[in-house]
């Protein structure tokens, strides 16, 4: 993947911080990225209208409108990515915003490379999804962990996995969102079908299982991280 | 309703009194000892009923009761019999003194109460003070320190921009990230500590899968410390525990950071989990220098009290501990501190877990 693909795309960061704001600016723009800024929500929309910019970086706590609203007027007709920002301590705020149709979070603070990759991850997907990138990738490569979908196969270097099939239900629906947060619902709902209690503690006892299958500890997972109180992430690289 | 009890108690003991003295006059004929059998119950009445009215009630019904079923000449009410009226006063006599003597007992009981009452919570209050004074005092000092580093650093950088060398800027500015990093900590930790006190353990709990409270602050401190080795160990067993998992990283990342910071190992630190009976277990320990006393409570009043003179080699640790504390007492676990026998510090919480339904089936 080479990162030029990505360059003088345009972001509008929506965030009310004046500083917080400066830096994110100057770091992306350092990035190659075109940023443009709002500092509340009326803003926000004309600068949405009038720019389609093709990711928005949105700060939750807005002074004049709820973030989330600004989630469900962008997803009325456009499906650019939404990359939220949010304090620690506001999990059911971001559970909320991704599931009112967000792509992503990123907890407060946080490093620029931290939010460049998150940036360049759902910018992939987005062009995946409209067609215009590369098409999905059948295997998906983790470090040395291989996850073949369409042949059903998980190796770890040289090794196969063997998982049950929830296991590797779970496995492979992370795999194919490599890179983003998928919250305990979604899983839920994806595995065990729409009616699916949303108790999560089915999900998180086979999540304990497949890291004794995957990770070399399963305290310091390498390949599929806990995202606090939101979900489970399987990690790019 | 204490209407209720005390009727019902004087009508127990009076009619239990009643059939006594029956049985007693069968055995014994004219010549009983009913009155005697009735002075107990009056004594009786007058003792477990609130107030006077009750024993005097009892007192009367009694004088009547004995003179007409339980003297000569039976079924009759009469005056004439010799020491009757000694009777009836004894009666009359007996009932009001007890009842003098419960009520009072009764007022000195509910007073003591009160007293102790009123002492437990002026204990509580001044330990309240006393905590948010120490509170107090590690924040502000905890704050000052890394944001006189920033401020400094910050203004080096744009003052000088024009004299410093890329090398220099670059080292202050990581100076201004450490600190900020440290007062993120302790805002957290302050945040956590409102959580758990100030409105009632409102404690978020769910149940999680204990080793994955371990990623998180193992991280932190890798990331913040690249120099510093942290080990984990977990048991092969998938331990649940209802818990706020926020607020139990929390504890297990000041634990880690104080390891790291106060301890003088950077080498081998470790963390395990395993379980002891129905708890689960987290231990950190290192292998410093110890600890200077094994109880905890002491341990941060020692820290947090030394604070001015101990200066910056404690900075956090008192703080640290205490939202620690404070955390695993609102979950219902203990925290201890120890020392390893073959040295290093060592610390543990422990949290009561819960057992895992068998999914294997699903």
């Amino acid at each position: 993947m080479s990162s030029s693909n990505y360059n003088k795309r345009t972001i509008l960061v929506i965030e009310d911080d004046k500083s917080i704001s400066s830096f994110i600016c100057t770091a992306l723009q350092s990035s190659g990225y075109t940023v443009l800024t709002a500092a509340d929500g009326v803003q926000a929309r004309q600068m949405f209208a009038s720019h389609g910019p093709e990711l928005i970086l949105l700060d939750l706590g807005l002074p004049d409108i709820d973030g989330v609203e600004i989630i469900k007027g962008v997803r009325e007709w456009s499906s650019v990515p939404i990359i939220v920002v949010s304090a620690r301590g506001r999990e059911t705020d971001k559970v909320e915003a991704l599931d009112f149709g967000a792509d992503d979070y990123i907890t407060k603070p946080f490093g620029i490379s931290e939010l460049t990759a998150r940036i360049r991850t759902a910018l992939r997907h987005a062009d995946r999804a409209s067609g215009s990138g590369a098409p999905a990738d059948d295997i998906v490569t983790v470090g040395d962990l291989t996850i073949d979908i369409g042949k059903r196969r998980v190796t770890l270097g040289e090794n196969e996995v063997r998982f049950t099939a929830i296991e590797y239900k779970i496995v492979s629906l992370l795999a194919k969102n490599v890179g983003r947060v998928l919250t305990y619902d979604y899983i839920i709902k994806e595995i065990w079908g729409p009616y699916a209690s949303s108790d999560n503690q089915i999900l998180r006892v086979n999540m304990a299982n497949i890291r004794r299958k995957l990770e070399e500890n399963p305290a310091e997972p390498r390949y599929i991280v806990t995202e606090l109180g939101v979900g489970y992430r399987m990690m790019e690289k | 309703m204490k209407i209720l009890k005390n009727s019902i108690l004087s009508i127990a003991f009076f009619t239990l009194a009643f059939y006594l003295a029956e049985v007693l006059r069968r055995h014994t004929g004219d010549e009983n000892n009913s009155s005697l059998i009735f002075i107990v119950a009056i004594v009786l009445v007058a003792r477990f009923t609130d107030g006077y009215w009750y024993g005097i009630a009892a007192s009367a019904l009694s004088v009547f009761v004995v003179n007409y079923s339980f003297m000569y000449p039976f079924s009759h009410f009469t005056m004439r019999v010799e020491g009757y009226p000694v009777v009836a006063i004894s009666f009359f006599a007996a009932s009001v003194t007890v009842s003098a003597v419960t009520t009072r007992m009764r007022k000195e009981t509910a007073q003591n109460e009160r007293l102790y009452k009123e002492q437990a919570r002026i204990k509580l209050e001044v330990e309240k003070g006393m905590m948010r004074e120490n509170l107090l005092r590690a924040i502000s000092h905890d704050l000052r320190t890394p944001l006189t580093g920033i401020i400094g650093a910050g203004s080096v950088i744009y003052e000088n921009h024009d004299t410093l060398t890329v090398e220099e800027t670059e080292h202050l500015a990581e100076n201004i990230i450490t600190d900020a990093q440290w007062l993120i900590n302790m805002v957290e930790n302050l945040l956590s500590v409102t959580r758990t006190t100030e409105y009632g353990a409102k404690l978020n709990r769910t149940n999680e899968i204990f080793e994955e409270i371990v990623a998180m602050p193992v991280q932190k401190v890798k990331a913040r410390y690249p120099d510093c080795k942290i080990f984990v160990e977990v048991p092969e067993e998938i331990m649940l525990v209802p818990m706020d998992g926020l607020l139990i990283r929390q504890v297990l990342l000041n634990l880690l950071e104080n390891a790291v910071q106060h301890s003088g190992d950077r080498e081998n630190i470790r963390v395990k989990l395993y379980r002891d009976g129905d708890m689960a277990v987290c231990e950190v320990r290192d292998h410093g220098k110890g600890l200077s006393c094994e109880n905890i409570d002491k341990l941060i009043e020692d820290v947090v009290m030394n604070k001015d003179s101990v200066s910056d080699a404690t900075r956090g640790m008192g703080l640290g501990l205490s939202v620690c504390k404070s955390i695993i007492k609102a979950h219902g676990g203990f925290l201890e501190a120890e020392n390893a026998e073959d040295g290093g510090a060592v610390f543990k919480f422990g949290l009561k877990m819960e057992e895992i339904p068998d999914y294997e089936q699903q």
